[in-house]
């Protein structure tokens, strides 16, 4: 039963409002374990993966194959993770880190829009949400639903969404709340009561914001979520970085800038759930969230006529990091496909099969398997505890990767 | 002949989504909308001049995969994106820096409407500058005076108000409200103390649903 269906059958908002404190609570808490939680990021526009989570990583090469603007031998390595040059801001965070390489999506591109859903979501069904979305509809809602800085894809769901822009006005106007002594009637009295009544959430939210004020921060959407989270007001983010990464033209040296602009974002985001204690548990934000970074595909090989590089659908990368990923993993690869050998005379970087008993790359063909946004999605499923046959929008024997990336 | 049908759909379905509300006889969020912009005299609520689709959602807006309202009604979710809307727009009015002249003339002609009992006499050059100084009225019955003034801006009569059958005691609640944004004893400046009654009127179901 999802909120909407719950509040349904309560049959009246008094009775919903009076059991909302118990709503508010997750289903891990009030099983009297320590919540956990779960943040997608989606770096907009179609990173290049060359520069990020999967580096070339052997002799430089043709560049009318290959476009990279560095040197391969200078690629850090943590474990068994090859950091490219953008993605270097979250190297402090490798020992908690999988890379999953080799993301299949489509033979031919579809354009951003469903790329980004199939990326987001793992599914190629347009009813349903992001995957946060279908996370929330597994659990009981918290009060301020889904967090987001930009927007939700909610599909046929029914869930809450807050804006995180709308948090500083949420803190402001909910200390005081006025009541009339006369028989009122009127709705949103009723909500904001109710709100009132999550007052030491409320109090916690702005505690931790005033803290990292005190801690020299210019506030905005990123504290506000660590906020939300450590609050107990919401438990689902979903974050939307936009740095111009569509570099069809003039892909040298921008991309790249980008790019790193907006790992730095990611690693600002971990700096700051590192800092958020959860419920005097002893660990922090980031010690019980899941995170899930994709973008909607990764950049053609070499560059084009206006030294651009296109879409690239063919491979791709997420990376995950949560309490039950497993750290400093990578799984997964891709190959690229020179102009020589290519039939369209065109090179290209492709996702590679991977032997389903190692996750790692294999050129034997009979028994790989490819890695498809929906596999990542399935691992993510059983890495968040979430039973598969309540997960609608990953069929439950969908291939997980869990073998290799949880813990 | 298929584009004149075309544009038939199309107008149908843009019809159809800007009718879209929650249940009960809220208005539509493009309604909403427009209804605060209309109060506000065309000035700007920044954010709220085009929201988002999620804030759509929350204020309302059908589901376009099931044709539904998101929630069957106002929730935590409208109360925040409905606040902020609030905020941006009294903000703008009371607060703005901006010193064209037309929004200058627009803000103006508001204020003098909404604080009209305390503005008598100051002339169209002087009412923001007044706005600020003006302070609460010392008595009781001129406070309440004031308070009724603007339940009649924002949410019309007291017959009208109680067709909604939401607000039992009209007197009840403007002392209740006057007691709140203008506290017995304190000497203060009117213009905050108007802001917040504005805030809270805004948020009345008089206001948010059709009559």
């Amino acid at each position: 039963m999802n909120r909407r269906d719950f509040l349904k059958t309560s049959g009246s908002f008094a009775l919903a409002a009076s059991l909302a404190e118990l709503a508010f609570l997750p289903a891990a808490r009030a099983q009297g374990e320590a919540p956990w939680f779960f943040v997608q990021i989606a770096i907009t526009g179609g990173w290049d993966i060359t520069l990020g989570a999967d580096p070339w990583l052997t002799a430089l090469p043709d560049q009318r194959d290959m476009y990279i603007e560095y040197n391969p031998s200078d690629i850090a390595r943590i474990g068994n993770i090859a950091f490219g040059p953008s993605m270097l801001p979250i190297k402090n965070y490798a020992s908690r880190l999988c890379v999953v390489n080799g993301v299949f999506l489509s033979p031919s591109d579809n354009g951003h829009g469903a790329a980004e859903r199939y990326m987001q979501s793992g599914s190629t069904n347009q009813s349903w949400g992001d995957f946060g979305v279908e996370v929330l509809e597994t659990r009981p809602a918290e009060l301020m639903g889904v967090a987001t800085n930009s927007s939700v894809y909610l599909g046929v769901r029914g869930q809450l969404v807050t804006q995180l822009g709308n948090v500083p006005s949420f803190m402001n106007g909910s200390s005081a709340p006025f009541q009339s002594s006369q028989n009122d009637r009127n709705l949103i009295s009723r909500i904001e009561a109710g709100l009132a009544g999550s007052a030491q959430k409320l109090k916690t939210l702005k505690d931790i914001v005033e803290m990292f004020k005190q801690q020299g921060s210019n506030v905005g959407d990123l504290h506000h979520l660590a906020g939300l989270f450590g609050a107990g007001l919401s438990q689902i983010g979903v974050l939307s970085f936009n740095e111009n990464l569509d570099t069809h033209a003039a892909h040298p040296g921008t991309h790249l800038a980008q790019q790193t602009k907006a790992w730095e974002k990611v690693a600002e985001v971990f700096d700051l759930f590192s800092k958020v204690e959860v419920n005097g548990s002893g660990q922090s934000l980031l010690d019980r969230t899941t995170f899930m970074i994709t973008s909607e595909f990764s950049r053609t090989a070499a560059l084009n006529t206006s030294n651009g590089k296109d879409h690239n659908p063919l491979t791709n990368s997420v990376v995950l990091l949560g309490p039950r990923i497993k750290g400093g993993t990578t799984i997964g690869g891709s190959n690229l496909v020179t102009h020589a050998q290519s039939k369209t005379g065109s090179s290209y970087h492709i996702a590679s099969p991977i032997d389903p008993a190692t996750g790692l790359p294999t050129r034997v063909r009979e028994g790989a398997r490819i890695i498809r946004p929906e596999n990542v999605a399935a691992t993510l499923i059983e890495s968040l505890g979430i039973s598969r046959k309540r997960f609608a929008s990953v069929p439950d024997q969908t291939l997980s990767l869990s073998k290799w990336a949880l813990k | 002949m298929k584009l004149a049908i075309s544009i038939l759909l199309l107008t149908m379905a843009l019809g159809l989504h800007s009718q879209a509300s929650f249940r009960g006889g809220y208005k539509s969020p493009q309604d909403l909308l427009l209804s605060l912009k209309e109060k506000f005299n065309g000035i700007s609520g920044s954010s709220c001049d085009s929201l988002s689709d999620n804030d759509r959602a929350a204020m309302g807006d059908q589901n376009m995969q099931t044709g539904e309202p998101f929630a069957d009604e106002p929730g935590a979710a409208f109360v925040t994106v409905w606040s902020t809307c609030l905020n941006n727009y009294s903000y703008n009015l009371f607060y703005s820096t901006d010193t064209s002249p037309e929004l200058l003339a627009k803000r103006t002609q508001i204020v003098r409407e909404i604080m009209a009992p305390l503005l008598a006499g100051v002339v169209d050059e002087q009412v923001l500058k007044a706005m600020t100084t003006v302070m609460v009225p010392a008595s009781e019955a001129e406070r309440e005076a004031y308070i009724a003034h603007l339940m009649r801006w924002v949410l019309g009569t007291d017959e009208e108000i109680q067709a909604y059958g939401r607000m039992t005691d009209p007197k009840q609640y403007r002392q209740d409200l006057m007691r709140h944004v203008f506290p017995p004893g304190v000497s203060a400046y009117a213009m905050e103390g108007t802001r917040q009654a504005l805030l809270i009127l805004l948020k009345r179901d008089e206001f948010l649903m059709y009559q």
